[in-house]
């Protein structure tokens, strides 16, 4: 299919991490999540350029939930994954798998 | 939850991600994010703590989206199907406006500093674009006469040396002989206060004596009547001009005043012609009568009383003026070898001989005024320096997203003019404010300005030097800072700073050697003014009022009949409780100065050239002992002395050397030039007094007892027991009681004429105290910020040396040896310079010469001192450096 670049690991995890938090996923959630999941600091501003460019890749859509009380204002930007991100995300783990395949018995030894 | 001022993001936040963020939603959300986690930091760490992350998050996020934009990962913008690549025409002033509104707002996200900075540049513009006003109005702009350019003032000279003014005979002869004139005229260049009574009501003007021609020569017309004419300059006609002031105030402004009679110290005069509202020459007149050849002040060819003015012919050159003078000077000589062996005429434009005065003053002033604002501007500079390398990583970020070099230094621009422009129309403003107590420090009454009003040429000129300020201090050391090769300035997270650093330490060099040129220039003027003030009168002059009565109206014409009214008034005075004694004079020290004539001994007449010159008071017996002016030798007046003995002088001690050296003047015979044969005896000598401004060193002086010639006006200094203005009500009691027609005249206590003689140099060291302090204040504030900021950036450098076993008085040592090296260039770069430059002081010093080593060495002193405070400040916070602390830090 020539794809021109897969997907980076970091974009994986953003794409799961937006699956995992479900319905209403936005930024702030989905950070939590990569970083209860990682047990480490994650960057806030890396979370936030992933999610903009996966979609402008068009692996992602976003919609504007209304204002809220102390937000002075400000919508929040609520994720989804799309079909072609979903599609995407199989697409590396089934490479992956094929390359891990047959490798944990010999790790286990 | 309400949001606190915390958790909102600021403007430059704002305006920075909307840059970064592609997508309204995207930047618009992001931020909510933020401001909403900010929200919930203030309960769990403060305040500070939650705007502290707020801003610095922002940072961070910013330049991650500038990185993945840089790297090609993002695009810039989502794709628009109105997107275009061709210019707009819009463009220019939608990003213009964009500019502007940037930096307004990068302006207000810094208050402190923003506040800090304009308050130097509106004194710094301000103090410049006032004494410019004043240089304007004096210097640029021409006097107010037609073809001006073409006044010349015609100085007459002893063996080379001027002397402003001439004799009434030698005018009429230059005037008659000379071709290169097409007027030539002259008038008193004091005035003669005169009472002048109308139809009104009697009252007591200033009035100076004119060629029939003077009006003429400067070329402006009466707005009613006439100029005097030329049969109106011989004896016999009494007219009188007037000043439009005098019209609307005593004569009721009407037009039929004209062949109106007014007395004029009691003689009727006829009124010729008003002068226009703005009409003013040297003095504030407001009534002329014309010289009359041997009338007042017109008498022999040896007074000197009349300050000549030519008109140059069409065509005529100052030069071919000047030997067309010389030849008649040369006949002159031949003529009257007796008064004008040595004399001659010397021709200067007259815009300049006026302005010479004030001119110096003016221009030191500017001067002064444009070194603090280019110390002020250099602290901008410094300051915008310093800011800049906290906003590299935003200039960085600007750059990462698209921004050319040209358009970052756009934006540099536009901000610093925005600034410059507001402290600019400020500065503006306080320079209108400014130029009043200028006027009050350099008095331009002589050029008739009393008031100035801000010009189109001031406002334009404080425009013009904001604009080069803004650029100069502001845009250039701000390109210093555009980072070159961004992408390493966001990842290292800050720029290359030192290119910054190296220029600012030079500003502070060269800000530290402007304030040693000012201290040194400022310390001089204060040794001038210490000495100055300290200058003794040569009388006491504490206790003492003085007033001036005049008898010129009332009914005392006779000798007789004023030395009565005198001696009747001073036996009167003498016996109020509150008086210690009483003085009368013609003049008095201080008070009225001038009045000079020939002197010599009688019984060895000098040659006709060189005549002792010696100032003539008429005094009234009991002066001395009112006045405390202690006698050397000899007695003084005898109060009984009556008209049938000897004619009585008594001579100050500087006189009595001159004509007697070192040999008793008590005895000897003296002959005043009053053109008799009159000639005094010598009775006794007393201690020379200060004539007028105590800085005029003594002059000699001779005093003749007032029995013989009681002059109409007489001055008054009453030795009080008390405060001197507590008697004023007596006096005038008394006054009333004697002759109620009798004015009294400019009541001033002589301590005030003291104070009011040396206000102008107390001003001017006031004045250029304050500029020089100021100088000082902000070079000491640029040497303590770049001390600050070093400390700050070599805090892992200390942490490190202490670490490894650097002794803290070595890290103190550092500091100070940065901070002092500076002070010590910029002491080796100010003094030479103040060396070059003081002499430029030497005319406005009394008794301290230009390089004196007391004013170097304290302007040293001081600021070596006031140099290690600046720097013990950063260097004891490198002391409290934590090396635990600091090499975490990183």
């Amino acid at each position: 299919m020539g794809r021109q670049n897969l997907l980076g690991s970091f974009e994986q995890m953003v794409l799961l991490a937006v699956r995992q938090v479900g319905e209403g996923a936005y930024a702030p959630a989905i950070l939590e999540r990569l970083q209860a999941t990682m047990n480490r600091k994650v960057s806030r501003g890396a979370v936030y350029v992933t999610l903009d460019r996966l979609q402008q890749r068009g692996l992602l859509t976003s919609s504007s939930a209304p204002a809220e009380p102390g937000r002075g204002g400000r919508p929040r930007r609520h994720v989804q994954v799309t079909p072609e991100g979903i599609q995407q995300l199989e697409e590396v783990r089934a490479y992956l798998d094929s390359l891990w395949d047959g490798l944990d018995a010999v790790q286990e030894d | 939850m309400a949001r606190t001022g915390a958790s909102t993001a600021p403007g430059w936040c704002v305006g920075l991600l909307a840059r970064c963020v592609p997508g309204r939603l995207s930047c618009e959300s992001l931020l909510g994010d933020l401001e909403a986690h900010a929200d919930e930091l203030v309960d769990q760490r403060g305040v500070l703590a939650a705007r502290a992350w707020l801003r610095w998050e922002t940072l961070a996020v910013a330049s991650r989206y500038a990185r993945a934009r840089l790297n090609g990962s993002l695009r810039s913008t989502p794709p628009s199907p109105h997107s275009s690549h061709l210019p707009d025409r819009h463009s220019f002033m939608n990003t213009l406006l964009q500019d502007v509104v940037y930096g307004i707002r990068s302006l207000r996200s810094t208050p402190g500093t923003t506040a800090a900075l304009l308050f130097i540049l509106v004194l710094g513009i301000g103090a410049l674009v006032a004494t410019f006003s004043l240089v304007e109005a004096a210097l640029l702009s021409p006097l107010p006469y037609p073809a001006q350019e073409r006044l010349v003032w015609a100085a007459t000279t002893f063996e080379g040396y001027p002397n402003p003014v001439g004799s009434a005979p030698d005018w009429a002869d230059y005037r008659e002989r000379s071709s290169s004139f097409s007027e030539f005229g002259a008038v008193t260049p004091f005035f003669l206060p005169v009472t002048v009574v109308t139809e009104r009501e009697p009252s007591r003007v200033k009035h100076a004596y004119a060629t029939w021609n003077l009006f003429r020569t400067l070329g402006v017309e009466p707005v009613l009547g006439r100029w005097f004419t030329e049969t109106e300059g011989e004896l016999g006609t009494t007219v009188a001009m007037v000043s439009y002031r005098f019209w609307q105030e005593q004569l009721g402004g009407e037009a039929d005043v004209i062949g109106e009679s007014v007395r004029v110290d009691g003689e009727a005069h006829t009124l010729v012609g008003v002068m226009p509202p703005d009409f003013h020459f040297l003095l504030e007149v407001d009534v002329w009568r014309p010289m009359q050849m041997g009338g007042p002040f017109a008498g022999a060819r040896r007074f000197h009383n009349w300050l000549m003015i030519g008109r140059l012919r069409d065509g005529v050159s100052l030069e071919q003026a000047q030997s067309d003078v010389d030849v008649i000077s040369r006949d002159l000589q031949r003529e009257y070898p007796d008064s004008n062996e040595t004399k001659a005429l010397a021709l200067t434009p007259l815009a300049e001989a006026i302005t010479g005065s004030v001119g110096p003053q003016l221009l030191l002033m500017m001067a002064t005024a444009g070194l603090v604002l280019v110390v002020a501007g250099s602290n901008v500079a410094s300051l915008l320096l310093a800011r800049g390398s906290t906003r590299q990583a935003e200039l960085a970020i600007r750059a990462a997203l698209g921004a050319s070099r040209s358009r970052i230094i756009r934006q540099l621009t536009i901000e610093s003019l925005v600034l410059g422009m507001v402290a600019g129309v400020g500065g503006i403003v306080a320079a209108s404010w400014l130029s009043g107590m200028m006027l009050r420090v350099i008095p331009l009454s002589v050029l008739g300005i009393e008031d100035l009003d801000m010009s189109i040429a001031a406002i334009l000129f404080g425009l013009a030097v904001t604009v080069v300020i803004s650029l100069l201090f502001g845009t250039a050391p701000a390109l210093r800072v555009i980072p070159d090769r961004p992408s390493e300035a966001l990842r290292s997270g800050r720029g290359s700073v030192g290119a910054g650093n190296q220029l600012r330490s030079g500003l502070v060099v060269a800000q530290v050697a402007v304030a040693v040129v000012l201290l040194i220039g400022s310390a001089l003027l204060v040794r001038s003014f210490i000495s100055l003030s300290g200058q003794r009168p040569g009388f006491s002059p504490q206790q003492l009022l003085s007033a001036e009565i005049n008898l010129s109206g009332s009914q005392q014409e006779s000798t007789d009949e004023r030395r009565a009214f005198f001696d009747e008034l001073a036996t009167r005075l003498e016996a109020l409780p509150g008086v210690e004694a009483v003085a009368l004079a013609t003049q008095l020290p201080i008070r009225n100065p001038g009045n000079n004539i020939g002197i010599w001994d009688a019984d060895a007449p000098p040659d006709t050239v060189q005549k002792p010159l010696a100032y003539q008071r008429i005094v009234r017996a009991g002066y001395f002992a009112a006045l405390q002016i202690p006698l050397v030798a000899g007695r003084t007046f005898d109060a009984g002395a009556g008209l049938d003995g000897e004619f009585e002088l008594i001579i100050s001690r500087d006189l009595a050397e001159t004509l007697f050296p070192g040999e008793g003047a008590v005895g000897r015979r003296l002959m005043p030039d009053w053109g008799g044969d009159l000639v005094g005896l010598v009775v006794g000598v007393v201690e020379d007094v200060r004539v007028g401004a105590l800085a005029d060193a003594d002059a000699p002086t001779f005093y003749a007892n007032y029995v013989r010639s009681p002059e109409r006006t007489m001055n008054i200094a009453i030795r009080t027991r008390g405060v001197p203005s507590a008697i004023v009500p007596e006096l005038r009691a008394v006054l009333l009681d004697l002759d109620p027609t009798v004015p009294l005249g400019d009541i001033r206590t002589m301590e005030d004429l003291i104070a009011d003689s040396i206000g102008q140099p107390r001003l001017m060291s006031i004045a250029m105290g304050l500029f020089s302090a100021t100088a000082l204040v902000l070079s000491l504030v640029g040497l303590y910020g770049i001390l600050a900021q070093a400390v700050t950036q070599r805090r892992r450098e200390f942490g490190l040396r202490v670490a490894l076993g650097a002794e803290r008085s070595n890290i103190v040592a550092i500091v100070l040896r940065s901070g002092m090296l500076r002070v010590g260039l910029g002491l080796a770069v100010g003094i030479p310079a103040a060396l070059a430059s003081t002499r430029l002081l030497e005319g406005f010093l009394f008794d301290v010469a230009p390089v004196d080593p007391i004013a170097f060495a304290s302007v040293a002193v001081l600021l070596a001192a006031v140099g290690l405070i600046a720097c013990l400040v950063p260097a004891v916070r490198a002391l409290r450096v934590d090396p635990v602390i600091s090499l975490r830090a990183e």
